[in-house]
């Protein structure tokens, strides 16, 4: 199990929709153990906004939580699971879906957790 | 009986009036810090502001702000506005509201939540921002709002 930044692996750790509306820009992820490369716009993250689903097994999600727990960083409020399309990794990515601001919104990429 | 009220901090709020443009020097003894704040919108007993304040946004946005809170970091502006009667059509051209925004949602912050000494800016909205007309008012907070402080009107 390894927490990563998301600062090291993504090209653009954040999206506002103000600013990103009708420009569609992506974050390339580069995956830490296979360095295969996967493309996310802002639709993944408002689809995941909250999110507290996994596709995970519950065996795998407890240790995630368990690992997170152990760490004095606040947990971020929402999060994507995904297995890496080449090399199969577990990939958990932690963002901050906040509003507000000049009556705007956005998505902040916190860290991912890769279960290997 | 309202003399028992916490003065320090209605005065703490008053004396950071700068903001409001209040003559910092003008304020003198609590007879003075209490009218200063009668006159400002501050509730002398807690130093609050007492006028309800509305943040137009989406849904999706609402139902963020709802569970978390209202803006992103304590060091974020959350923009705010006192009129909570504008269709949204009227709010995204009064208050110059991004694209983005479809203000079909609106959220109330109830009156004595926050202290006014963190509002950093209260004026009329502009023009041309996001090509929109302008001519709402605005209220800029330095820092986050709990949502235990909201309600979602729509
Ligand atoms: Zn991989």
């Amino acid at each position: 199990m390894e927490k990563i930044e998301a600062n090291k692996v993504f090209s653009k750790i954040d999206f506002q929709k103000d600013i990103d509306y009708n420009i569609y820009p992506r974050s390339i992820y580069e995956c830490p153990v296979c360095r295969n490369k996967l493309s996310f716009n802002m639709q993944n993250f408002k689809k995941y906004s909250l999110n507290t689903q996994s596709i995970f097994s519950i065996e795998e999600q407890k240790k995630i939580e368990k690992y997170i727990h152990t760490g004095k960083q606040k947990k971020p409020n929402s999060f994507i699971d995904f297995y890496c399309p080449k090399c199969n990794v577990p990939t958990r990515i932690y963002f901050t879906a906040w509003a507000g601001g000049r009556f705007t919104g956005g998505y902040h990429l916190e860290f991912i957790i890769i279960n290997a | 009986m309202i003399m028992t009220g916490d003065f320090g901090e209605a005065n703490k709020a008053g004396w950071q009036g700068a903001a409001f443009g209040a003559p910092i020097g003008g304020i003198s003894g609590s007879v003075s810090a209490y009218r200063y704040a009668v006159k400002n919108d501050i509730n002398p007993l807690n130093g609050k502001y007492n006028k309800p304040l509305y943040h137009y946004t989406t849904t999706e946005n609402t139902d963020i702000i709802m569970k978390t809170q209202l803006g992103r970091t304590d060091d974020s502006w959350s923009y705010l506005t006192p009129d909570g009667n504008k269709t949204p059509i009227q709010a995204q051209i009064d208050l110059s509201l991004p694209q983005s925004n479809t203000a079909e949602s609106l959220i109330l912050l109830k009156p004595n939540s926050i202290y006014p000494r963190n509002f950093i800016l209260q004026r009329n909205v502009t023009g041309n921002v996001y090509l929109r007309g302008g001519g709402g008012y605005e209220f800029i907070y330095k820092r986050t709002i709990p949502n235990k402080y909201l309600i979602r009107i729509k």
